[in-house]
């Protein structure tokens, strides 16, 4: 603080006459909501890294399998248990597919092939399956948490919207099925049905639309009680036009949110379910039975596991510290997640 | 409050038959026998399956079952420990489960306050980012691998604590099995924890106690906790179901004599009264605990119970 | 100073404790055995798991014991007579205790027989009954007899007399089995349905005792009986038994000294594979791909061969199992049956399998012209064990490299739903495992005649069926060789079960370790005579 005396003078003390525009502060006018958001979103680093993170991810998985000489599913028995061997890198020293100081790689007669990330006890190339199995993770885990959403904002929207008796009716109905624990609902559908991606997805989906029925509800009822809403139906609108004007857009906040935090539970439940069995049936490839079939030599050959395990660990840590940055940005006084 | 407990048991009881006819009826849809030595003719199998009522429609099996379960009987395996009454096989594995499961809990929840705390009161700086990745990371690496790594470091190099549970040492082999587990409830402990902490440390009325002068310590206990620890309850409750769940794969590393695998291999074998019995009590379980938690939130909060009403 | 010394205390009382359960009863030999199921019931009657009757065998005596070399030994049975038309055996039994005092008899051995193949009773072993010729024993299973007209009786306490409808050369060897021990009627009645179930609820006369035991317990110990006919070559004094189901938790416990014998997966056998520990063995468990003949494409045999040849067994043995597993080109047992010289069956069969990629491209290409296809998808049943999804994923590869056009789909499922879909014929290509508890070559290729509860292909050579049904009423010993030599020709040319490996069991075995050995049929396991060197 300036201790510094100020002194007006009579005459220094004049109207200067300037507009009212030109104090309206032009940083916060001009930007939508949605500008809004993405700055705040970028100016937190530990966002814009998840962000950049997923985008390579989702880039690799896309193209890395496509880009690969070698298949994801050819069994190459001769090839068994590579070492990692990286061109570039192993004149280093590290990478160069030796292992105890043997040469594998010459050892199994393919001195000139190069596995990023080794071979499994198939002799597929692990850098292909880690790739081709994270496209089938993000895959399975969007297509569950669509439907979540699907599912999950229209009976939140219906039961918030309508209230009374209907929403009487389709709480107790969730009551009723939060009662049943995911993991049995989960194994009872995919013992009973043809274990498959369509499976899965339905499993994971089912056990999944309440949360997001849930927060929409009660968005839904937050939003109900607003002025431009009391306004809208004062004038007539219909029901639908109501919710799809104006308390949907204002939902769809919460509603990327969820979405943000709901992939890592999906993938994460789909390595479980790999773990136990029940995963994507072979040979395709998930993050999670990559992770399983590793994880029986993890002691031999500790890369198998460690490299598919990486990799979903860095998803899920960027899914969730990206919703963690996009709830900041959204709705700060949002916390009780 | 009494109605509301009231009618919420009645609730259960509902939710609880509905789970049973809904699991009979799949399980009539799964294709296979609980016995199936490959070499048994058609006929030897099905005079077993007579000798242990199999054979009859399906109301009646499904009458017949709640109504041995109300007077405690909970019928016998057919191929996990044939000829057993289950309340025998459950009964020496079951205590064994929620033993570790209770500690998993407990140690969770005390690691999780602890990081939540320092990365709460750290925010935006390094303690944050750190503390925060590592409970992330917990909840990010499947429990199998923690399995694998605490009982290959702490319990085979190191040789710290036992990596195979054992009768004859019963509390200290549970520590590795309990320690897997706890990671899961201890992140997600943390983060709320850390998240409601930046919360109410922006609040008005912290402010005024600092500047009347409160130390950082009995800030922390008097204001803050108190009125984190509420919300923690809500996050326990779920935390709870999911250490039930990674019990499975925590039991097989470990080799644990708990319930966890059972309910897998009951269902691959078609060990129907196993099967049954094992989804009757996990779905107990879970529905007593949301309850709890909800009357305790409710006594915990006046806010809440004003609500309930609606 | 004093809070130091508290500080040390509490140390050493945790020392102490963390310690103590380390240490062991001074002199006392015990050996640690693992494996990676539970016991589910030590009733004999009942019981199918290798581990289980292994275990059977030192807690209950049989007529006789199969030594190292296969012979069958004296056990309970200290002599015994055949009549020259080889149709009636009397067994002299020797003095020998039940647990709880009471005195072994004839009458126990009367009564557990009549038990266990008593249809309405329901046990699961009552079909082992079924490859002895015990007289009555056919209509009995049926329904058609009384139990009790089962041609065994007790002459009196020491005295068994046995009674067969024809010859039967593998008898002695059969009664090795812990399915033909003694029971006593008194006690299994009065225990019902919680026979076997646990310690108290079984009695024993072998080796071992067991004590504190109930089904289900991940771990157990027997103790050494001082009171059993041959205590003098029991050289321990206790066995203790830890399931442990996860394959490298067992290896982190052979390397910390708390087990002896644990179980290795074949992904992890290049740990030991030079060890002195290492121990593999084959079984006669043999994997099969079985086609569906009511699938109309795999009718044509041409398509079988192809994807019979298409197979390289040896990499699929030698690079990827690696276990000791053998490539498998017969359609019956190895190692199990002899001829009247010594010969084993397996030595002379006719060698038709071979993988040949080549071939098995001519063959699909011959087989494409035959169907009027371009290409074909079949679905391949599988069980969701990892071994067989391994198998599987490398079967597929091969045909799919080797016939172009060809799609193999894998479906996987419990081995329950499985064995449910292949009886019910609602598969295309199966992958099965038969394992032998038939001690009889004919036997098994029964099961490729038409119509047999174990012809999973549902296939039918009448040539074949008219050669087996004369078999099974030839005398002539040389006869019957040859007609099973022809007849296994013929199974292999119709391929009616196409061989992929044989199963070998793959373990490490503290070296210190001796006087255990190991058979491929009946008991697995005899640890009797084992001995811990120090």
């Amino acid at each position: 603080m300036d201790k510094q005396e100020l002194r007006l003078t009579p005459e220094e003390a004049r109207l200067t006459g300037l507009s009212r525009e030109e104090y309206t502060d032009s940083n916060f006018a001009g930007h939508s909501y949605l500008h809004e958001i993405l700055i705040t979103l970028f100016s937190n680093r530990a966002t814009a890294i998840s962000l950049a993170c997923i985008a390579v991810i989702v880039l690799m998985a896309i193209f890395a399998p496509i880009l690969s000489p070698y298949s994801y599913r050819e069994v190459h028995s001769e090839a068994t248990n590579l070492p990692m061997r990286i061109p570039g890198l192993e004149k280093l020293g590290i990478f160069d597919g030796t292992r105890a100081g043997v040469d594998q790689y010459e050892r199994h007669g393919v001195p000139d092939e190069y596995h990023y990330f080794g071979t499994d006890n198939l002799g597929r190339d692990i850098w292909t399956r880690v790739w081709t199995g994270t496209r089938i993770s993000l895959l399975i885990a969007l297509l569950a948490v669509a439907l979540d959403v699907l599912i999950g904002v229209t009976y939140g929207m219906i039961a918030g919207f309508f209230g009374g008796r209907a929403d009487l009716i389709m709480q107790r109905v969730i009551e009723v099925l939060t009662g049943i624990p995911n993991l049995i609902i989960m194994m009872l559908l995919l013992l009973v049905m043809e274990p498959g991606i369509p499976t899965i997805c339905l499993a994971l989906a089912i056990t999944g639309w309440v949360n997001m029925s849930r927060i929409v509800r009660a968005q839904v009822l937050r939003i109900k009680g607003s002025e431009y809403v009391l306004a809208s139906r004062t004038l007539g609108s219909p029901a639908m036009r109501i919710i799809l004007r104006k308390i949907l857009p204002n939902t769809m906040g919460q509603i990327i949110i969820t979405f943000m935090f709901s992939v890592p539970n999906a993938i994460f439940f789909e390595a479980f379910l790999a773990f136990i069995g029940l995963g994507v049936p072979i040979p395709m490839a998930s993050l999670g039975t990559l992770i399983n079939d590793g994880y029986k030599s993890a002691m031999l050959y500790p890369y198998q596991v460690l490299l598919p395990a990486a990799v979903l660990s860095v998803l899920m840590l960027s899914f969730n510290l990206l919703g963690d940055g996009l709830r900041d940005a959204i709705d700060p006084q949002m916390r009780s997640m | 409050m009494k109605k509301y407990v009231l009618k919420r048991l009645l609730m259960a009881v509902a939710t609880l038959l509905f789970v049973l006819f809904i699991l009979f009826c799949l399980m009539e849809l799964m294709p296979g026998s609980p016995f199936n030595n490959p070499e048994l003719t058609p006929e030897q199998r099905a005079s077993i399956e007579a000798k242990y009522g199999l054979d009859q429609p399906f109301w009646t099996r499904y009458v017949n079952y709640i109504a041995n379960m109300l007077r405690g009987d909970f019928g016998v395996s057919y191929n996990i420990q044939q000829n057993m009454p289950i309340s025998d096989l459950l009964a020496k594995r079951f205590p064994v489960t929620v033993r570790i499961g209770l500690q998993a809990v407990a140690l969770g929840v005390t690691l999780g306050l602890l990081l939540g705390v320092v990365a709460g009161f750290n925010h935006r700086r390094a303690a944050d980012s750190i503390t925060s990745a590592v409970a992330i990371l917990g909840v990010s690496l499947p429990s199998f691998a923690f399995a694998l790594l605490l009982a290959y470091f702490v319990g085979f190099q190191w040789k710290l604590l036992p990596f195979l549970y054992s009768t004859k040492q019963p509390f200290l082999s549970s520590l590795l099995p309990s320690l897997t587990l706890a990671v899961s409830p201890m992140a997600s402990v943390a983060r709320y924890t850390r998240s409601e902490i930046i919360d109410v440390l922006g609040q008005n009325y912290i402010t005024l106690a600092r500047t009347k002068g409160v130390g950082r310590a009995a800030l922390t206990v008097r204001h803050v906790l108190r009125n984190v620890l509420t919300g923690v309850i809500t996050v326990i409750a779920p935390s709870i179901v999911n250490v039930l769940t990674g019990s499975l794969v925590v039991e097989k590393a470990f080799s644990v004599p708990g319930i966890g695998g059972l309910l897998i291999t009951a269902i691959q074998e078609n060990d129907y009264n196993v099967t049954f019995t094992l989804a009757f009590i996990y779905c107990a379980l879970y529905i007593l605990v949301m309850l709890t938690v909800d009357v305790l939130y409710g006594l915990i909060d006046p806010r809440i119970r004003v609500a309930k009403g609606e | 100073m004093s809070k130091w010394k508290s500080v040390v205390l509490v140390a050493a009382m945790l020392a102490a404790l963390l310690l103590s359960p380390f240490a062991q009863a001074e002199g006392e030999k015990v050996v640690r055995l693992t494996q990676n199921v539970e016991l589910d019931t030590l009733d004999i009657s009942n019981t199918g798991d290798g581990y289980a009757t292994s275990m059977m065998a030192l807690l209950l005596d049989s007529l006789f014991r199969l030594d190292e070399n296969n012979v069958p030994q004296p056990a309970l049975c200290e002599s015994y007579t055949v009549s020259d038309d080889g149709l009636t055996y009397t067994f002299t039994l020797r003095d020998s205790k039940w647990s709880n005092g009471e005195p072994v008899t004839a009458a126990d051995f009367v009564y557990s027989w009549k038990r266990t193949c008593n249809p309405a009773n329901g046990f699961e072993n009552a079909f082992l009954f079924n490859y002895v010729p015990i007289k009555n024993l056919a209509e009995i299973s049926a329904g058609e007899a009384d139990p009790d007209t089962l041609g065994v009786t007790a002459v009196d306490d020491k005295t068994l007399v046995l009674e067969l409808t024809t010859p039967c050369n593998w008898l002695l060897e059969f009664l090795c089995g812990c399915y033909f021990g003694p029971m006593n009627q008194e006690f299994v009645e009065s225990c019902g349905d919680q026979y076997a179930l646990s310690s108290d609820t079984l009695l024993t006369c072998g080796a071992f005792k067991l004590e504190g035991w109930t089904a289900g317990d991940l771990t157990w110990t027997i103790t050494k009986n001082e009171d059993y006919w041959a205590a003098d070559t029991v050289n321990v004094d206790a066995i203790e038994y830890q399931v442990i189901k996860d394959t490298q938790t067992g290896i982190m416990a052979y390397e910390s000294g708390t087990a002896d014998y644990v179980i290795l997966s074949s992904d992890l056998v290049d740990m030991y594979r030079d060890n002195e520990a290492f121990y593999t063995a084959p079984t006669t468990y043999s994997w099969y791909i079985v086609p569906n003949f009511q699938v109309p494409e795999l009718q044509n045999v041409n398509l079988r061969y192809a994807i019979g040849f298409a197979i390289d067994r040896e990499a699929l043995v030698n690079n990827i199992l690696a276990d000791g597993s053998l490539a498998k080109y017969d359609c019956n047992y190895s190692d199990v049956f002899f001829g009247s010289d010594g010969t084993e069956f397996n030595s002379v069969r006719p060698d038709f399998w071979k993988s040949d990629k080549e071939a098995a491209a001519a063959y699909w290409e011959t087989a494409k012209e035959e169907l009027g296809v371009d290409s074909l998808e079949l679905d391949f049943t599988i069980e969701d064990t990892e071994s067989a999804q391994n198998v599987a994923a490398f079967i597929q590869s091969e045909i799919e490299t080797a016939c172009p056009g060809l799609t193999i789909n894998l479906k996987v499922m419990p081995k329950a739903q499985r064995l449910d879909d292949m009886e019910n014929g609602n598969f295309e290509l199966g992958l099965h495992r038969t394992g032998s508890s038939v001690p009889n070559v004919l036997a098994k290729l029964g099961q490729y005649t038409t119509g047999h509860n174990l012809n999973y292909a549902f296939c039918s050579f009448p040539e074949y069926d008219e050669l087996y049904n004369a078999t099974l009423v030839e005398t002539d010993p040389e006869v019957v060789w040859n007609n099973c030599l022809d007849l296994e020709e013929m199974a292999q040319r119709n391929a009616v079960a196409i061989p992929v490996y044989r199963t070998a069991d793959c373990l490490l075995i503290r070296p210190s370790l001796s006087g255990y050995f190991h058979h491929l049929v009946g008991v697995s396991w005899d640890f009797m005579n084992v001995d811990i060197a120090e």
